[in-house]
């Protein structure tokens, strides 16, 4: 029998960046909040403090900060006729768990999507005709637009103090910045980074070629910073300890650093830790939440929380999960093509070039920081002429210099032995001479990509796993092909000796890293059949429940998607604070 | 305009990288036309100065950097060569503005302070006594280095000064083993703003929310570690 706590109005499940924002702004609204997350506590003090924290095998290699995956994992597959089965080690990505997610061990790159991500398949059929989306792809609009969420994209850039050249103010295109960037209303709030040695060659290579250096907008500091709240960030030492890592110096944004000084002392909102959200409870016709249950943790009783208000921000597709768990929804079934939950699974679509120099091109990587980058946008998105290329979609392509760390970088040209006097003496020979360029590209939407709740596998808890049913588009490979033939042609011009292209290629695996960036399974919309959410991550189904994250993109776009995380949660609090406590039910007529 | 400061960018760094490997020791074949620094033409200027007036560095910071026993001079043994070169050009150009060490630094060329730094920053901490210090004002400064002032947003020094106060090669300064006074000195010099040589003014920020208290129990906390050098 499980114990019941004091009803509340709110309960969020799983507290990163999203439901701190949303928490945050309904700091002067009646309800009260209960935070619950299935992680421990932790702050900059004492947990991210040096020389602990630069313990690359322990974090780097060992995961130290994400989900165990002994305790909940996810199964997966290429196709929907194979057999799924669960991934018992992280690799491809590295989701968070413990306050504050996977906000803590990011990198800080903190890009916006273009206006045209937002209605990409209309863009595309307007600009190239209607036949020019390949059949297999099953790209939508968003049902918001880029101006909707420009305001919102400000406030979360401000909150984190994002460090950057606006290449677009207000239509006034400024050379230096992203020239290709939508409008924003005003500047970065901090200055661009400074760009490392590999970054300044790649920018002076890329100009020859005609492209459009900037640098990549940071959420590491270039400058002591106090946001909005009141809550002081200071600047980045460079240190390269970012991706993976928490910043002992208070200088990468996280949910820790931007918001949690103030929410900390909201009299209206309470965080619960070690507590593992099962479900949302429903009423019988499934049209409206009543709370929800977890797992004390510590003592492994089962609690349920009553409240008016359910928020799932547990994740991109921890949400997508709890909602098939909790039987919000309909699952989506790839053979039918019916059903909303699940649907639209994506991903990123990355590919690089490795370039190796000679011995007096010292890159000095070890001095890096998560976001410390220079960048090219002239093919990302539908940023260049399609027309012809057989694809849609593109990707950016960029130096970044994030750290070099000992044991994880040690590059070397291939066919070097993989052991042994050889090996080392080449390691030793490429370690400060070897660069990268990273292709970082659009993920487009396939009918088969998908998921949904794997039939075999189980959790600790005894529920089922969820299964990721993806594999790489044939559209999104010509594209990752198309893009890093670009890049080599950059590097050649960076004067490397010796340049080796690492194309995307099928089948997508769960190893090696790739990025945390997995979007959809509760993709927002217009249309109540075939997605999940109204505009305003409001569940059609069971109107009380909103969803937040990355799990609401009807596809990922060229970019990282946490700046269009947290605008989207801007968003959604705004929505939820304005209109659905004044009057509760659906934002959208059904 | 972008181009230019793309460029000014570049300059600067691949000057950066030359500094950055003369202060790490040799490490591969430099672009830079400089001559290497000479770290035996560096100790000669500290026993015997220079006929352009520098006074020998022996003088008061001892010929291992170790001092004369006077807490009115800072050590300089087991200091980051970077570091050395970096406070020399500060003084030289008033960045760090100093009476005593303005005019020496000014006195000395570009490649004398290369050569300086190369001494000093080959050279180990020279071993010596930790002092007795008040176990009271010992224990609040190993919180305040270790974890700094979290309320206040001060991050912990080690983070940035190393275990125990090191020193991280090449930018941040050893700690351990500074006299008291002078470390307090050096906050109080951050805080007021009279030293403003610290990049993206770290320091400064940092010590104008630290209060005496605060500033004495670390100064004397980190007075009394002895680490090994830096690597
Ligand atoms: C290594 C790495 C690098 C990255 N770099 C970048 C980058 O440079 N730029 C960028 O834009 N994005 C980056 N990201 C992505 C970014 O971290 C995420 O987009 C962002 O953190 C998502 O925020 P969120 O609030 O949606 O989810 P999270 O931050 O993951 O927070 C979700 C929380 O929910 C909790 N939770 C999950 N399930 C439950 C449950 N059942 N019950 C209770 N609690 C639960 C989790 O423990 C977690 O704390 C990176 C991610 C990783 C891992
Ligand atoms: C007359 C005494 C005197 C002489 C001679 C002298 N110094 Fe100094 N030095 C000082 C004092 C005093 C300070 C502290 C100044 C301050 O507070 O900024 C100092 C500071 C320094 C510092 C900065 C230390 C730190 O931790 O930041 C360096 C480096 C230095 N001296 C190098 C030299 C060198 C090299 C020479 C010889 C060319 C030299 N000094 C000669 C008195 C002297
Ligand atoms: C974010 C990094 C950072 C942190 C944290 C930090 N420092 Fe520093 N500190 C520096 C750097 C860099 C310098 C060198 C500045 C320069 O170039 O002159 C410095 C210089 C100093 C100096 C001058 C040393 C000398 O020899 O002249 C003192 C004293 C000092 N720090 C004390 C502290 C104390 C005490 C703390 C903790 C309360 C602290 N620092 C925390 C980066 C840091």
């Amino acid at each position: 029998m499980a114990r019941t706590m004091p009803a509340v109005d709110v309960v969020f499940v799983g507290v990163g960046f999203t439901a701190a924002i949303i928490a945050r702004e309904l700091k002067d609204a009646s309800v009260r909040m209960v935070g619950l997350e299935r992680g421990r506590a932790r702050d900059t003090v004492p947990d991210f403090q040096s020389p602990a924290m630069h313990d690359e095998l322990g974090y780097a290699v060992r995961h130290g900060l994400m989900q165990d995956v002994a305790r909940e994992t996810v199964t997966v597959r290429n196709r929907p006729d194979e057999v799924a089965l669960p991934m018992r080690q992280l690799g491809s990505f590295l989701p968070g768990t413990d306050l504050g997610g996977a906000g803590v061990h990011w990198n800080g790159q903190t890009f916006r999507f273009q206006e045209s991500d937002f209605v990409l398949r209309s863009h595309h059929e307007q600009r190239y005709g209607r036949g020019a989306v390949p059949e297999e792809l099953s790209i939508r609009d968003w049902g918001i637009t880029y101006a909707d969420l420009e305001p919102h994209y400000d406030r979360f850039e401000y909150l984190l103090g994002v460090c950057g050249y606006a290449g677009n103010v207000q239509g006034n295109i400024r050379p230096g910045g992203n020239v290709f960037e939508a409008p924003r209303s005003r500047d970065y709030p901090n200055p661009p980074t400074r760009p490392a040695y590999l970054g300044a060659i790649f920018a002076k290579a890329a100009m020859d070629l005609g492209y459009s250096p900037f640098q990549v907008p940071s959420a590491n500091l270039t400058r002591g910073y106090t946001n909005p709240e009141g809550v002081r960030l200071e600047p980045c030492m460079v240190c390269g300890y970012c991706e993976r890592f928490g910043c002992e110096h208070f200088a990468k944004s996280s949910p820790q650093t931007t918001l949690w000084p103030v929410l900390r002392q909201q009299q209206n909102f309470e965080l619960r830790t070690g507590a593992h959200v099962l479900k949302v409870n429903l009423t019988a016709d499934r049209r409206r939440a009543t709370g929800v249950t977890y797992i004390d943790v510590a003592t492994g009783e089962e609690v349920e929380q009553p409240a008016e208000l359910v928020v799932l921000s547990a994740f991109a597709f921890h949400n997508a999960r709890l909602m098939l768990l909790s039987g919000i929804g309909t699952p989506y079934d790839p053979r039918t093509g019916q059903g909303n939950v699940g649907r639209n699974y994506c991903y990123q679509t990355m590919s690089s070039v490795s370039l190796f120099f000679d011995e007096d091109v010292n890159l000095n990587q070890f001095m890096g920081a998560g976001a410390l980058g220079t960048v090219i946008d002239d093919y990302a998105g539908d940023n260049f002429d399609h027309t012809g290329l057989g694809f849609v979609g593109g990707a950016y392509i960029a130096a970044y210099t994030t750290g070099a760390r000992p044991i994880e970088f040690h590059p070397v040209p291939p066919g070097t032995p993989r052991w042994g006097a050889t090996w080392k003496q080449a390691v030793a020979r490429h370690y400060n001479h070897t660069g990268g360029l990273q292709c970082h590209g659009q993920s487009n939407a396939t009918r088969t990509n998908y998921v949904d709740l794997d039939p075999t596998y189980r959790d600790a808890y005894g529920q089922p796993l969820l299964r990721i049913t993806f594999d790489f588009p044939q559209n999104d490979l010509r594209m990752s092909h198309y893009v890093t033939e670009r890049a080599v042609e950059i590097a050649r011009r960076m004067g490397a000796r010796q340049i080796v292209a690492n194309p995307r290629t099928a089948p997508w695996s769960v190893v090696p890293y790739q990025t945390t960036h997995n979007t959809g399974g509760a993709i927002m919309g217009t249309d109540p059949r075939e997605t999940a959410v109204n505009r305003f991550g409001q569940s059609w189904d069971t109107p009380n429940v909103f969803v937040t994250g990355s799990t609401l993109f009807p596809q990922n776009a060229t970019y990282n998607p946490t700046d269009t995380v947290g605008a989207l949660a801007y968003w959604t609090a705004a929505a939820i604070r304005d209109r659905y406590l004044r009057s509760a039910g659906p934002l959208v007529p059904t | 305009m972008r181009r230019a400061w793309f460029a000014a960018a570049l300059a600067a760094l691949a000057a950066g990288a030359a500094l950055a490997q003369t202060a790490s020791g040799p490490a591969g074949g430099s672009a830079s036309a400089r001559a290497a620094p000479d770290a035996e033409r560096g100790r000669r200027i500290v026993e015997n100065g220079t006929s352009s007036g520098a006074v020998p560095c022996a003088q008061c910071h001892g010929v291992d950097g170790s001092g004369v026993g006077s807490d009115a001079f800072p050590r300089i043994d087991g200091q980051p060569a970077f570091y050395i070169f970096k406070q020399l050009n500060d003084y030289a150009s008033g960045a760090r503005d100093n009476p005593i060490m303005g005019p020496i630094a000014q006195s000395l060329s570009e490649t004398e302070r290369q050569d300086l730094a190369a001494y000093f920053g080959s050279l180990p901490f020279v071993a010596s006594p930790p002092p007795t210090s008040d176990p009271q004002l010992s224990r609040t400064g190993r919180v305040i280095a270790t974890m700094g002032i979290p309320e206040r947003g001060v991050q912990g020094c080690v983070n940035c000064h190393g275990p125990d106060g090191a020193g991280i090669a090449p930018a941040t300064p050893r700690l351990a083993g500074q006299w008291a006074s002078y470390t307090r000195a050096q906050l109080d010099a951050f805080r007021q703003g009279t030293r403003n040589n610290d990049v993206a003014a770290v320091m400064r920020d940092l010590s104008r929310r630290m209060n005496e208290g605060d500033m004495a129990a670390a100064s004397a906390y980190f007075e009394a570690q002895r680490p090994g050098r830096a690597p």
